[in-house]
């Protein structure tokens, strides 16, 4: 009968092992303890709810110094996109003994992100700093967001791995010869013949337009002063001149009108390519714990 | 016999520990549980006074200590209702469809679903409305909702302008009827589109006068028959190249604009017949909104 008793009890305690154990773990009668607030805290910012997460990381900051959770919050708001608070925060850490290197590199980052790029311009390195190499890579790509074209293709390329070795040349490549249109050639060529400043410069449609429209009304106005109309040949004259004028400013402006739009492209591109690779700042472990 | 009361009296102990170790078990978990239950209710009482941020922080919480999952539906409904309060209707949307994966019986699953399409209709998506609620048709689950479908249906294509296809939804349940009624009177008092640019084309004018545009209609009349005179009267004298020229650069320029402006009248008071029905349904209409 004994025997029987305990068989029961054994299986009553396999059935139930996890409330004890979880009871053990975690303090499931207060949800707010400090404990819970940091797990909690963990859970949101695993999942990328970082305003939450960082209330509950405050929360138990208050009582509970922890540089783990700090870098969390200054990441969170880093993310967020709150980069005063961001950059505030790290840099109070890299005061701190255990994340003194990895905040100041993500210091570092959050300049880079912020396109503060005097930082960089006044950035001196310090080899035995152990980020040496990321600081490098940053500031190589801050010049080359300036438009920089003092530093020579290996030097800039020879901090980066190479893993992407490829794409950062292809970024320089890029920097160094944008294919831009030059807007004079443009007029020019729009004084020559209507229209070709245009053609130049890729609208095709608008150039042929252009050269049609000019076309006619000189025709017009040659053929009024022929036939001795000479009030209609001053008003088709006068349009002529206008869109010939027009044209040619027109043709100007698209030129300059490209080159912004390149500038964009290439600014876009380098920012997603830094995003993709965490702007060269590697992404410590115990952000996913 | 004295070792044999012994042995009894040690299985007595032992089974009275064992009494005791369960029900300390039993408590811890029933105390976690009330712990779990007083949290809902702290995040309902959130959501009810309208703080859908801290409710919504709450839920989660929740979400995270229950490791029986006991709540897993209830916590992601209302999560999403706090996101579709908020506009966030994407957000609401991918945690209406946890919900749904989560429900534990047909009611939470049909309540998720219609969510759903109330969020597409509420961000205007109304074509991913209308495919959902194809696809609730053809599913045994929603035999009993046939109504509720057209009811959504009619909501969607009211959203998207379609007032015709709305009226008809609308009709063919009891509680949308009073909707439909609306929609009649609706198309009822909106102006012709086409008509107004027809009787635009036979006289310059006309189309802005049926819109109640009478200052414009009066000026379009006025320059078409100003340019035309001068055309025909051009024409008339042999000035050609001047009939052509006053013809084509200024006479077509405003009968055009006349039809432009008749076609665009009308739509104008379309569009203000159709705001004043949907500001009166979101202030004074009492059944289901999405």
């Amino acid at each position: 009968m004994l025997f029987n008793k305990n068989i029961f009890f054994l299986i009553l305690f396999l059935i139930f092992p996890k409330q004890f154990v979880f009871s053990q773990t975690v303090d499931s009668t207060n949800l707010f303890s400090a404990v819970n607030r940091l797990s909690f805290g963990n859970y949101l910012f695993k999942q990328k709810d970082y305003l939450r997460a960082n209330e509950e990381f405050r929360a138990y900051l208050s009582n509970n110094p922890n540089d783990t959770a700090a870098f969390k919050i200054a990441f969170g708001n880093s993310q967020m996109g709150k980069s005063i608070s961001a950059l505030s925060e790290f840099k109070s850490l890299s005061k701190s003994n255990s994340l003194m290197d990895l905040s100041r590199l993500y210091f570092v980052r959050e300049n880079l992100k912020t396109n503060n790029f005097d930082y960089f311009n006044n950035l001196k390195l310090d080899s035995s700093y152990p980020y040496n190499q990321n600081i490098q890579m940053m500031s190589n790509f801050s010049k080359l967001m300036q438009g920089s074209k003092e530093i020579g293709e290996q030097n800039f390329l020879s901090p980066f791995p190479n893993t992407i070795k490829n794409s950062v040349k292809k970024f320089y490549e890029r920097s160094v010869n944008p294919n831009y249109k030059n807007a004079t050639a443009a007029g020019v060529l729009s004084a020559i013949i209507p229209g070709s400043g245009k053609i130049y410069v890729g609208k095709t449609g608008d150039g042929i337009t252009a050269l049609l429209v000019t076309g006619l009304f000189t025709f017009l106005a040659v053929d009024n002063f022929k036939a001795d109309h000479k009030m209609r040949a001053w008003i088709f004259t006068g349009l002529a001149s206008a869109f010939y004028a027009g044209n040619i400013y027109g043709s100007v402006i698209a030129a300059q009108q490209y080159n912004i739009g390149v500038q964009i492209s290439f600014g876009k591109n380098v920012v997603f390519f830094l995003k993709k690779h965490n702007y060269f700042a590697p992404l410590p472990k115990f952000l996913f714990k | 016999m004295l070792n044999q009361d012994n042995y009894e009296n040690t299985g007595h102990l032992g089974l009275l520990i064992q009494i005791i170790l369960i029900i300390i078990i039993f408590n811890i978990n029933a105390y976690s549980q009330a712990v779990l239950k007083n949290q809902l209710t702290f995040a309902d009482s959130l959501f009810t006074t309208e703080n859908f941020f801290d409710a919504i922080t709450e839920y989660k919480r929740l979400q995270f200590f229950d490791k029986n999952k006991k709540y897993d539906f209830i916590t992601n409904y209302k999560i999403a209702k706090c996101y579709k309060a908020g506009a966030k209707f994407e957000d609401a949307i991918k945690y209406f469809s946890i919900s749904a994966l989560k429900s534990k019986n047909d009611t939470d699953f049909l309540n998720s679903k219609f969510q759903i399409v109330r969020c597409n209709i509420l961000r205007k998506t109304n074509s991913n409305a209308l495919s959902l609620l194809s696809k609730f048709e053809n599913d045994v689950r929603f035999n009993n909702s046939i109504g509720k479908i057209n009811y959504w249906r009619g909501w969607a294509f009211m959203f998207s302008g379609d007032f015709e296809r709305a009226e008809y939804y609308f009709s063919k349940v009891s509680f949308g009827k009073e909707l439909a009624q609306k929609l009649h009177q609706v198309e009822k008092d909106k102006y012709s589109v086409n008509f107004a640019k027809a009787i635009s084309y036979i006289l310059p004018g006309a189309g802005q006068f049926y819109t109640g545009h009478y200052i414009s209609g009066l000026l379009s009349l006025g320059w078409n028959v100003l340019w035309g005179y001068l055309t025909l009267n051009a024409f008339g004298q042999n000035r050609i190249f001047d009939g052509l020229a006053v013809g084509s650069l200024l006479w077509l320029r405003f009968y055009r604009g006349n039809i432009q402006n008749a076609e665009r009248f009308a739509r104008i008071k379309n569009r203000e017949i159709t705001n004043k029905l949907l500001i009166q349904i979101q202030n004074n209409y009492k059944g289901l909104k999405p």
